[in-house]
């Protein structure tokens, strides 16, 4: 890449150039940069997993407006989900999930500076801290899942109806 | 001074990076859990609340649950919106930085709007 | 493998062995662009890729251009890309690649001067912009004597502090290769090394840099910087705690604006 300082700060150059500078080079990256090596391919999966992540809240609040519109409209819209594509993008989206708690769980390990009891706590500390808090809250979202909602004068039997 | 580094501090990205980074930090520890319990298993094998209408609007009627939502959704957008506004970089468009950043953060607020608008006019628990 | 009297009556190194070098090339006086060039050479398993380069040097072509020191990876001027991947060639062990070829180009997002030896005045400019020194409000009365400080105070930037200014970071960072204005790895850490000095008290002062769109805020944290450093500086770590604390003093600002630093 070839650039030049100029009054306004930095500018792309190619074509002819002062001397002492490569005359000849493509400025930023080739198209397929990120393929060269496992971890740039790693990253630009993370960072599309953030557009499932979005997609699956979307889908949330999509379902929860159904809610609105009664039962039959809500368990319409919840038999759709047991077809293949809605499985499918389910499984998939389930993977990007996965891609984006564990590459940014490993990645909050680095950004805060935590003491305790005068010590620096290590990375790793850290890390496995985050990791606990990812199954911690896994498990509180299974519980109430499981234990949500019930209790009331009329109820149907969970999970299919 | 140096020339080309006078821009002074950016006054506004901490904030987006601050959404960014909470956003993040939710969706990583609650999402994979909704996917798998949720819509997967929840469908069939797991006897999920939100598979039934009657427990889901009675879940759904908790404040508590209502805000956690709102939370979720709103993060989750807001964490795509400024990953997605530095991904398009990636692949090499490096212009139109203002539009595209408008674009994104535009497309979050107004689904925070549409999640707020949403679970606010979820039916209360039954009569 | 001792060194014997070669055919040419020298005593260059003479090894049953060879390996071939190929080295890009570029005269700006000659070139209208960058060639290349292979060399067989003798090999030895005890060699680097900067012994390769030095033995074409003074024993081949002599017009070869590249920079080198210490020959021990601490002054950071051998840093080139060795089969794509940026490296120090006096770290690089051919050994690595034998019997394969050793491809050499220099370090990779940087103007080229000529051949492997490139112009790194904008890393130059960066580093100093950033300040890399301790900044004082009140300098303490040398009556006063030294500034002290407790090994606690000294591990909190000491990792930020053996960065060796060889610039492996910005070659491999695919945000500096995209946007030449971004402040990059090695300035960044360098600025928070001496942010979190406890002599220092440049904080507020390194923050217009730092803290610019072009500073931190370009990093989408790839973070290759990190795997290629020789020194494990984490540059990477260094930025994203840079970020973090950036972000934190502007959400107290916001919520507290009245509270002094």
């Amino acid at each position: 890449m070839s650039y030049t300082r100029t009054a306004d700060g930095w500018v792309r150059k190619i074509g002819t150039a002062p001397a002492g500078y490569n005359p000849v080079s493509e400025p930023g990256l080739p198209p397929a940069w990120w393929r060269v090596n496992k971890r740039y391919t790693l990253y630009m999966l993370r960072e599309l997993s953030s557009v499932f992540v979005a997609l699956w809240s979307v889908r949330l609040l999509i379902q929860l407006n159904q809610l609105r519109r009664g039962e039959v409209a809500y368990d319409a819209a919840v038999a759709v989900q047991r077809r293949p594509p809605a499985l499918a993008f389910h499984l998939i989206s389930l993977l990007f999930a996965l891609i984006h708690s564990v590459t940014f769980l490993i990645a909050a390990g680095k950004g805060p500076t935590v003491r305790m009891g005068g010590r620096r706590v290590p990375e790793r500390a850290i890390t496995v801290g985050a990791f606990a808090g990812w199954a911690g809250a896994s498990l509180l979202v299974l519980l109430v899942l499981l234990v949500g909602g019930r209790g009331g004068k009329r109820e149907v039997g969970g999970g299919a109806s | 001074m140096s020339e080309g580094h006078d821009q002074g501090p950016d006054r506004t990205e901490p904030f987006w990076w601050g959404l960014f980074a909470a956003g993040g930090g939710i969706t990583a520890l609650f999402a994979p859990a909704h996917i798998l319990f949720q819509h997967l298993l929840g469908l069939g094998a797991l006897p999920a609340a939100t598979s039934n209408y009657e427990r889901t609007r009675r879940l759904t009627a908790n404040p508590l649950v209502r805000l956690y939502l709102l939370a979720i959704t709103s993060l989750s957008l807001f964490h795509w919106a400024h990953r997605f506004r530095y991904y398009v970089m990636d692949f090499g468009v490096m212009g139109a930085g203002r539009l595209i950043a408008g674009l994104c953060y535009g497309s979050a607020i107004v689904g925070t709007l549409g999640a707020l608008r949403t679970l606010l006019r979820l039916p209360d628990r039954e009569t | 493998m001792l060194n014997r009297r070669s055919k040419e009556g020298d005593n260059r190194m003479v090894s049953e062995h060879t390996i071939t070098i190929t080295t890009a090339r570029y005269s700006p006086e000659q070139d209208a662009e960058p060639r290349s060039q292979s060399y067989t050479i003798p090999y030895r398993e005890d060699m680097v890729v900067l012994d390769a380069l030095n033995y074409i040097k003074s024993y081949v072509d002599g017009s070869l251009t590249f920079r080198w020191s210490c020959r021990m990876g601490i002054c950071g001027s051998c840093g080139m890309t060795v089969n794509g991947t940026p490296t120090l060639t006096c770290a690089s062990f051919l050994r690595d690649f034998y019997p394969d070829p050793v491809v050499v180009e220099p370090l990779a997002n940087f103007p080229v001067i000529r051949d492997l030896a490139i112009d790194m005045s904008d890393f130059m400019q960066k580093l100093s912009a950033i300040k890399p020194w301790i900044i004082r409000e009140h300098e303490k009365p040398i009556a006063d004597g030294p500034y002290v400080q407790t090994p606690a105070q000294l591990e909190e930037y000491d990792q930020y502090s053996a960065c060796i200014n060889c610039m492996l970071c910005y070659a491999a960072c695919p945000v500096y290769a995209m946007e030449p204005k971004f402040l990059g790895p090695a300035a960044i850490a360098l600025g928070r090394r001496y942010n979190l000095d406890s002599r220092d008290q440049g904080t507020r002062e390194r923050l217009p840099v730092l803290g610019a769109t072009d500073g931190i805020w370009d990093c989408t944290f790839v973070g290759e910087c990190s795997v290629v450093c020789p020194k494990n500086v984490d540059p990477a770590k260094a930025i994203q705690q840079t970020k973090v604390d950036t972000t934190l003093d502007w959400y107290k600002k916001l919520v507290l604006p009245w509270a002094q630093r």
